[in-house]
């Protein structure tokens, strides 16, 4: 369960979001419930990030990640924080674990400059060697696994600076 | 010395036929494909070596207590050996992915198809009903299965039969791609899938292979002991309190009687036996079985994007077979080879668990069809 403490016209509303399986949550808008399926979702990158609300820190609540663009009216939009929950709501810069499995080697360090296509890591899931590749050209800033280490689907594993 | 000496003396080459050197130079085939190309090494290796043993002139480990004979005997004759090996596949196999993504069972039941349709193309071609259900049983792309299947519908067939299942199985990464090529679109085969996790609890993995057991077993009695023995295995590997049996059984198990149903399938490859017109037909319609699975597995898998309205990645159909977890991997490289950053892995895992277990089933509906 997420807490939202969001601002739309200088009235607060507050949205708990319960993530029930991988693509489903029940939003908790006041008393009512519902249920939402998230179809499909993407990082709108160049979208202009305009964080309008001071977050109190002591409510617990986390600032709408980045990714939302301002205005998105899309249903997906307030399910998008619990999507990636452990990539820090990056999204496109960071590399997140695609399926569960074992770091098996790295082939960047921070600082490379890596273009699009560029062998990153290999991930060994079911026993299968996955290379993970960069989707974008860019400067690692920060590679958060070793070889060994077992991630979760979803866990960041690479920064990109910027 | 008497002629007779000579003779006796010389029994080994006098005793040379034409079929046995040719089986002697398949046997030879079957190893080198196993130590250069890793072709099924641990199966075709002790195969090649049963079959080169077994027609050696006057070869003494075969007949009466003979070595090969002795081993048929004890385990390959009365399906002992295809049923402990899947105690060992249990043990080894995750039907985790499976689990969390139940639809995929429907995959599996598609990539059966091309077993039923080969049947019926040998029977057409003039094998008996027993020859064509065994032969149909190479689609479902699994040794212990077939020489489970045509050792009892079919003995005299079991050499070319599992030397057709083995050897095809070794070529799933060769025969498939093509076939998932032909079969769809490049922005088919890129669809991502977001991989849905869920949290599969340790009750629902040790229900499942008991409920599986008891409704198969229910639903379709010739395919108790097969299905029985995969569970039974898999029971061992969820229920995490017997990881010596588990062990045992994944290991020690399943190799020692890997070499000892290699050794035995291979002394049934006789020359007079083996060296039939049959033997390529065999081989033929089991090549055409598996491309039939294939194509059903990802025609399906193409109906299933189109109920889905677009979000189901038809190559994943073409995991439903038994070959686990080779299936799902090339179903994984052929994605990959469209869009480098989409993993299809997982859920290509749980179609290609559940073509394992369908492939069970389907041997026994085949037997009870033509126990009928």
């Amino acid at each position: 369960m997420r807490r939202y403490t969001v601002k739309i016209n200088d009235i607060e509303h507050t949205l708990d979001v319960e993530e029930t399986a991988r693509d489903r949550f029940v939003v908790h808008l006041g008393d009512r419930l519902v249920d939402v399926t998230l179809v499909d979702h993407e990082d709108l990158a160049q979208a202009q990030i305009a964080p309008a609300v001071e977050i109190p820190s002591s409510t617990g609540t986390r600032p709408l990640p980045a990714a939302v663009p301002s205005g998105a009216s899309r249903p997906a939009a307030a399910t998008q924080p619990t999507v990636r929950p452990r990539s820090n709501g990056i999204g496109r810069n960071t590399v997140a674990a695609p399926m569960p499995g074992v770091v098996l080697s790295i082939e960047v360090a921070p600082g490379a400059v890596v273009t699009r296509g560029q062998l990153l890591l290999v991930l060994e899931a079911m026993k299968m060697k996955n290379d993970i590749r960069a989707e974008r050209d860019g400067v690692i800033a920060s590679v958060s696994v070793a070889p060994g280490d077992q991630v979760r689907h979803g866990d960041p594993m690479i920064a990109y600076e910027g | 010395m008497t002629d007779e000496t000579w003779s006796q003396l010389l029994a080994g080459l006098t005793n040379v036929t034409w079929q046995s050197l040719v089986m002697i130079a398949v046997g030879c085939l079957l190893i080198f494909l196993a130590v250069s190309r890793e072709y099924e090494p641990l199966l075709l290796l002790p195969i090649g070596a049963g079959a080169i043993l077994a027609n050696l002139p006057l070869s003494p480990l075969v007949g009466e207590h003979g070595l090969l004979s002795v081993l048929y005997d004890i385990g390959v004759g009365n399906e002992l050996f295809p049923l402990l090996i899947f105690i060992g596949i249990g043990a080894l196999t995750d039907f985790g992915p499976l689990l969390e993504n139940p639809k995929m069972v429907l995959l599996g039941a598609a990539g059966q198809f091309g077993i039923f349709l080969t049947l019926i193309l040998a029977l057409l071609l003039g094998f008996s009903r027993e020859e064509a259900a065994s032969i149909g049983i190479i689609g479902a792309i699994d040794g212990p299965t077939s020489i489970y299947v045509s050792g009892i519908l079919a003995p005299h067939l079991l050499g070319p039969i599992t030397v057709a299942a083995y050897s095809y199985m070794a070529l799933v990464p060769i025969i498939m791609p093509p076939v998932m090529r032909l079969l769809t679109t490049k922005q088919e085969r890129a669809i991502r899938m977001p991989y849905s996790q869920r949290q599969i609890s340790q009750r629902t993995r040790i229900l499942f292979p008991i409920v599986v057991t008891i409704g198969v077993g229910i639903l379709v009695p010739f395919a108790t002991p097969l299905i029985g023995c995969l569970m039974l295995g898999n029971l061992m590997r969820e229920s995490r309190v017997v990881e010596r049996l588990t062990h045992a059984a994944s290991n020690e198990l399943a190799n020692i009687v890997t070499l000892f149903l290699g050794l035995a399938i291979g002394s049934t490859m006789g020359g007079e036996a083996f060296l039939r017109p049959a033997t390529l037909a065999i081989l033929a319609l089991g090549l055409l079985a598996f491309v039939l699975d294939t194509a059903a597995g990802v025609l399906f898998g193409k109906l299933m994007n189109v109920v889905s309205g677009g979000k189901f990645n038809p190559l994943i159909g073409a995991a439903g077979i038994s070959a686990f977890p080779m299936a799902a991997r090339v179903v994984q490289k052929e994605a990959a080879r469209e869009d480098y950053s989409n993993f299809v892995l997982m859920h290509a895992m749980g179609a290609n668990a559940a073509g394992q277990v369908a492939s069970v089933v389907a041997g026994g509906v085949l037997l009870a069809l033509m126990a009928g």
